[in-house]
């Protein structure tokens, strides 16, 4: 019997994450490339995208055992990509996760469309939140552009999940404590710097 | 205030986890990418070395083969003297074949109609015939038809007959 994907994803089995995106990348990129036009560089790039949605959907416990079987998850990673596809389009910030709930009645847009029929698709024009928007860049840039030690160590934290014990191993602190207070420190860096990003475009906390 | 920092955090972790994930995914494609640019150039290279060795072989099968035809005397025979062997010594192996071609025909018709009903007459066609087998066979080795020649001469030694040592001797040549 094959495991459940989800599960083993919750469970901390990251290996599970490469089976599932080789396993589904070359229908998504098929079907992207065929229905929407898109370049194999473009489908790609939104195949990731979908993954990252995926996973952050699973670490900060939007999903939950048992909620997705494998047979469901090609459906909800081609309506992922759907939807990331539809607001890239109109130069929108992805959410960093999304309702499961959503993305699984997300359907097709464009027939939808075509059909005249907008209560097949919930049309993203009512939730959209130019504010939030611009966070999301925000945050996003300020990630991407943090510094070193934090980069390394918030990746082992938080995106490779080793323990305190472990970073300190690998980065050469003298112990866990040790991590644990320069992550802090790093977190906190970050949400000043994000938070100083806000205030100068305008979005006071 | 601690649940706006909490949200933030989340968030963050959020954007960090995102970031790395898209890393590691272009990683694995790069990986993909390489292990299949390996693999056609495996691909590639044993084809052509596949290709390299069988031109060698059937070069070096060739080779053989003619030099174990021009090492046979074609008038040992009956027909020694005659048009077609003349035409082989000459290395005129086209037109031997044409010849020998003619020949057997003639012979054939010969053997459904023959002029006289004499069983040393009927015998002494038959052995021709052999002998024009033998012949186009040994031509075969000297176009360098290695294996053409092989299915020839392996013809000649099943059916028995005057000529089957001489075509054992030229297939164990071979």
């Amino acid at each position: 019997m094959i495991d459940n994907y989800i599960n083993r994803l919750i469970a901390g089995d990251r290996q599970v994450f490469d089976v599932i995106y080789s396993t589904f990348k070359g229908q998504f990129i098929a079907l992207f490339r065929k229905l929407q036009g898109l370049g194999r560089e473009e489908a790609e790039t939104l195949y990731h995208d979908a993954c990252a949605i995926l996973l952050n959907n699973v670490e900060s416990g939007r999903l939950k055992r048992d909620s997705i079987q494998n047979s469901q998850l090609k459906a909800y990673l081609n309506n992922t990509g759907k939807y990331i596809l539809f607001n890239k389009l109109r130069k929108r910030q992805v959410p960093l996760i999304v309702d499961t709930d959503y993305i699984m009645t997300y359907g097709d847009l464009d027939s939808s469309r075509k059909q005249n029929n907008k209560s097949m698709a919930r049309d993203p024009e009512e939730s959209y939140d130019m504010e939030m928007d611009d966070k999301l860049f925000i945050i996003r840039t300020t990630v991407r552009d943090m510094p070193q030690p934090c980069d390394q160590l918030l990746k082992l934290v938080i995106y490779m999940k080793k323990s305190n014990k472990e970073v300190a191993d690998i980065m050469n602190y003298a112990n866990a404590d040790s991590v644990k207070t320069q992550r802090s420190r790093c977190m906190k860096k970050l949400r000043d710097k994000v938070k100083q990003r806000f205030k100068a475009a305008g979005y006071e906390q | 205030m601690s649940n706006e920092i909490d949200n933030l955090d989340r968030m963050l972790e959020c954007a960090i986890r995102e970031k790395w994930a898209v890393e590691h995914m272009k990683e694995l494609d790069r990986r993909e990418k390489k292990r299949r640019r390996r693999y056609v150039r495996s691909w590639a290279f044993g084809m052509a070395a596949s290709f390299a060795i069988v031109i060698g072989v059937d070069f070096k099968l060739g080779h053989d083969a003619r030099t174990a035809g021009y090492a046979f005397d074609p008038t040992f025979g009956q027909m020694g003297g005659s048009e077609i062997t003349a035409l082989m010594q000459e290395r005129k192996i086209d037109e031997a074949v044409r010849q020998i071609d003619i020949a057997r025909v003639r012979i054939d018709n010969e053997i459904a109609e023959p002029a006289s009903s004499d069983p040393d007459y009927l015998l002494q066609l038959e052995s021709d015939k052999q002998e024009l087998d033998l012949l186009d066979a040994v031509c075969l080795m000297r176009e360098g038809k290695y294996f053409k020649a092989i299915k020839a001469l392996k013809a000649i030694v099943e059916e028995g007959g005057a000529y089957k040592a001489e075509a054992q001797k030229l297939l164990e040549e071979l």
